[in-house]
């Protein structure tokens, strides 16, 4: 089995990370610090936990609500509301909720009802009446019920081992059943604005129903500035072990929205933020700097060059050979550690290397070491290009014989996806195709590249499920290569990729039409009982996916994370890094 | 014609350009694609969800399922009726938004404005009559200086040398601090520097070409035989002949620095102000703020015409507005 180069203590060989084991706090001495104050470079979307779906609105919500569990490090879980679990045949999970949970208002003790009428009044109810977002999370439970005031029985619709790590219950927060229901029986009685009205509601816009649920309490918010919360005095963790003797440890927790990336990075260097999310070719004016602490965690999220094997991309894409030569040209090592200064993993397949679910012996590697070779790669081209391709020097030659130009489009968004798309275009070039390649934004990316289009309009689908031939479809605008975009690969459950590489699959804008029942294999990994089999078989597919290459896997992008000397960790450097943040602390006051 | 009847056509006619530029803006909004709905629509997809069903949820919570006539009836009722209603992405009154951030454009835009005028107008007039001097083509170099330099690329510079570097001012703009003192004047310095920068050199520029139109008017000349004093000259018989194109141009330039450069001044130094929030609505089509962002340099343009207009004919002795007939 593939592991994670990462010891524990965070030092990925670039120097981040490693000061965390140097540090000096002691429990005993911890101080309750005025602020922490992190950045935003945006406002929140939404303020209602049934709406919020992207990171900016859902960073506003976590200081004021856990959610019932968290994932360590070792993706176990890790109890806030819910204090356990338990299941005997991993259909039936019983959740068993803490006694002292207490929503703000006169809403009184959160218990097993609040998560029954959530789950058959709001996500799985006929009617999307409330806008809920996330309500697919909730597609495989098929009953829930309220055993007692603290008990929650869940059944869902097949054993799953991972559910505990499905996002259904992890990443999902629920507001109070006597604050929803008035709401939810005007809905029933008529008012189809009953859902944009509890939206707008003082409860929910003001958190008035936050009550202990949270380390902190809603305090203010102003618009394109800051939105601050300060100590929740009655937090319902205090004193669950060393960890939250006394915590939150500050006394106000404030989110201060700068726009601009050079304005909060020179606001964390002059101590006006507790920390901030570094990009990696900025890491170098914080790296050796005693004032700082920088952390870099793994993330399960894969950047890959989609090949479009559509009827409006190259048909040649088609082809796995092809698909081969083109990632062999491409030197993922030189992206990895030169454009990403080596804040990234090079990717061969749908998972990253630290997942239980990668097996190195399984994984056909290309475009690393050996494996990068352009010599081969033109001549893995030449034996499996259609009759009438040929070089003309080092020029290659459609069968009309025009050079060969494959169209690359690529987001704007960031310098560092910038650079990679114009070495990808370097390097492609060795092979004597011409690329033409061109940045555009990247929701325009989605909507006229990777969208299903008809009579050159986007249809807001991205593959349709239904077509008999997935590769007979066509996007707004032709494109033969594309990328900027990073898919979440769920090294926690990854049944999950059943969403990307089956012919039907909703997110395949690519046309891969994988040769072997890959639907079917994910199917029965997800199912399966003993978790040896259930590794088998994901890294079985994830073997098949390395050669079949239905998108070049290009790199795993860190994330890293600048903080003030003296902020003090509670947990290890991993990519479940903060889900303990709560519980951190500082050995002084920076910002004062 | 009197003066009130003379303002009320052009209220009226207020009434009726702000109907078209509102009209013209729903639609602009209407036929542009929202970035958030491929997103939305991605997220779903990767989640294993329907993408369509989550773009309709997405659009049903904004109201945008209705049809078209309908959303923009409303919209157009609400925004003459001022009952502006609520932003989608800010959640709280369209009215509220707007109350909490035009103060902050306000504090750096009015100051700017007004050494600008004080700095552009006083250079410009001096270049112009100091001609081909060294102070002249200092002047004009620090004017063009000004113009070419973007005002990104100042502030970024300023915030690292300044702030980074030397440590003497703030890095952003802390909301936090009393209103009413000096810590608040210390960081508004950088902004300002940033935008009067900018503003000076147009301001000097179009205030030396239009004074020397006058430098050698024969009234000038003459003015100067009689022994009048060159400040008198410089003021009564150069500068006030300017002026009425000049304020043309001001409040141009004010609406321009309102909706235009203080935007980038506000994202750069954290300000909260109202060209912040409206390019934030346009991007994430809030059109409720939108709308309401737009109706506001309409009237502020239509009322700095109106001013304007009514200016001329007080600066100017050769305009009237009885002759507008």
């Amino acid at each position: 089995m593939g592991g994670s180069d990462d010891d524990g203590n965070g030092d990925d060989g670039n120097g981040v990370g490693s000061d965390i084991d140097d540090q000096d706090g002691d429990v005993s001495e911890r101080e309750i610090q005025p602020d922490w104050i992190t950045p935003s470079g945006s406002e929140a979307q939404d303020l209602n936990p049934l709406r919020i779906n992207d990171t900016t609105s859902a960073a506003r919500l976590t200081p004021l609500l856990d959610g019932p569990y968290g994932l360590d490090e070792n993706d176990e879980f890790y109890g806030y509301w819910f204090e356990d679990y338990e299941t005997d045949d991993n259909q039936t999970w019983t959740f068993y909720l803490r006694d002292n949970l207490e929503w703000g208002s006169d809403y009184g003790q959160m218990t097993a009802d609040d998560w029954v009428f959530h789950v058959e009044n709001i996500a799985q109810y006929e009617d999307n009446w409330a806008g809920h977002v996330n309500r697919s999370n909730w597609d495989s439970v098929t009953e829930v019920t309220a055993v007692d005031d603290t008990t929650l029985e869940v059944e869902i619709e097949a054993p799953d081992p991972l559910f505990v790590r499905q996002p259904t219950f992890w990443g999902t927060q629920i507001l109070p059943q006597a604050l929803v229901e008035p709401y939810f029986e005007d809905y029933l009685d008529g008012n189809e604005d009953a859902g944009n009205e509890l939206n707008n509601a003082d409860a929910v816009t003001q958190f008035e129903y936050t009550g202990n649920l949270g380390p902190y309490t809603f305090e203010s918010r102003s618009i394109e500035d800051r939105f601050v919360a300060v100590r929740n005095d009655d937090y319902y963790l205090r004193g669950e072990n060393d960890d939250w003797e006394d915590a939150p440890y500050f006394e106000q927790y404030t989110i201060n929205i700068l726009e601009e990336e050079s304005t909060r990075l020179a606001e964390f260097e002059t101590q006006g933020l507790s920390t901030i999310e570094i990009p990696a070719d900025q890491v170098e004016s914080f790296q050796g700097d005693d004032r700082f602490t920088l952390v870099s965690s793994e993330t399960p999220y894969c950047s890959v060059q989609v090949y479009n094997q559509r009827a409006n991309g190259w048909e040649e894409l088609r082809k796995p050979e092809i698909r081969r030569a083109l990632s062999m040209a491409i030197n993922k090592e030189t992206i990895a550690d030169d454009i990403y200064r080596g804040f990234a993993e090079v990717a061969h397949t749908f998972q990253p290397e630290y997942s239980e679910f990668y097996d190195d012996s399984e994984v056909e590697p290309v475009g690393q070491g050996d494996s990068y070779d352009v010599a081969e790669a033109r001549s893995l081209l030449e034996e499996n290009l259609s009759d009438g391709y040929e070089y003309d020097g080092d020029t290659l030659l459609d069968p009309d014989g025009s050079p060969v130009v494959l169209t690359y489009v690529y987001s704007n968004a960031s310098d560092l996806v910038e650079d990679t798309a114009r070495y990808v275009s370097s390097e492609l070039e060795q092979l004597g195709i011409e690329i033409d390649a061109t940045g555009v934004p990247f929701n325009t990316m989605l909507e006229q590249y990777a969208m299903v289009a008809e009579d050159g309009e986007p249809l807001g689908i991205f593959n349709d499920p239904e077509a008999e031939d997935p590769q007979e479809l066509t996007s707004a605008r032709e494109w033969d290569l594309l990328s900027g975009i990073g898919f979440n690969t769920y090294p926690r459950s990854p049944a999950s990729i059943a969403a990307f590489w089956t012919a039907s699959s909703g997110t395949n804008f690519y046309g891969y039409v994988p040769e072997e029942d890959i639907g079917g294999m994910i199917e029965e990994g997800a199912t399966a009982e003993d978790s040896d089999e259930q590794q088998a078989i994901f890294a079985e597919i994830f073997g098949i996916l390395s050669r079949d290459l239905p998108v070049n896997f290009l790199y795993f992008q860190d994330d890293i994370f600048g903080y003030q000397e003296e902020v003090v960790f509670t947990e290890d450097p991993s990519p479940s890094w903060g889900y303990k943040s709560n519980s951190w602390w500082m050995t002084d006051d920076p910002h004062n | 014609m009197s003066m009130t009847w003379y303002i009320s056509r052009r209220v009226v006619w207020a009434l009726i350009a702000s109907f078209i530029i509102m009209s013209f803006t729903f639609g602009l909004l209407a036929a542009s694609p929202n970035p958030t709905t491929s997103q939305v629509a991605f997220d779903a997809a990767q989640d294993g969800a329907d993408p369509q069903e989550a773009v309709e949820t997405y659009e049903a919570t904004r109201g945008e399922d209705r049809p078209l006539f309908e959303q923009y009836t409303d919209f157009m009722v609400s925004m003459y009726t001022l009952d502006w209603g609520d932003s989608f992405i800010y959640q709280t009154d369209v009215l509220g938004v707007i109350a909490d951030a035009w103060i902050y454009s306000a504090i750096i835009v009015i100051p700017s404005t007004i050494l600008a005028v004080l700095i552009g107008f006083g250079v410009g007039l001096y270049s112009a009559t100091n001609q081909y001097t060294k102070t002249d083509y200092a002047a004009t170099f620090a004017a063009f200086f000004g113009i070419s330099v973007p005002n990104f690329w100042l502030a970024i510079m300023l915030i690292l040398i300044g702030g980074v570097m030397l440590g003497w001012f703030p890095t952003s703009y802390d909301t936090g601090v009393s209103w009413w003192s000096l810590e608040h004047l210390h960081q508004l310095i950088l902004p300002l520097i940033v935008l009067t920068t900018a503003a000076v050199a147009s301001e000097m520029r179009y205030a030396r070409a239009e004074t020397l139109e006058y430098v050698n008017a024969e009234w000038t000349k003459t003015a100067r035989a009689k022994g009048v004093s060159e400040w008198k000259i410089m003021f009564r018989h150069i500068f006030r002949p300017a002026t009425p194109v000049l304020i043309t141009i001001l409040v141009a330039d004010f609406v321009g620095i309102i909706f235009a450069t203080s935007y980038v001044i506000e994202v750069i130094f954290g300000i909260p102000g109202l060209g912040l929030v409206s390019y934030n609505a346009i991007i994430n089509q809030d059109t409720p703020l939108v709308l309401a962002t737009t109706l506001i340099p309409v009237i502020i343009a239509i009322l700095g015409n109106l001013l304007q207009d009514i200016l001329y004919t007080v600066l100017d002795p050769r305009i009237s507005y009885e002759g507008r007939n």
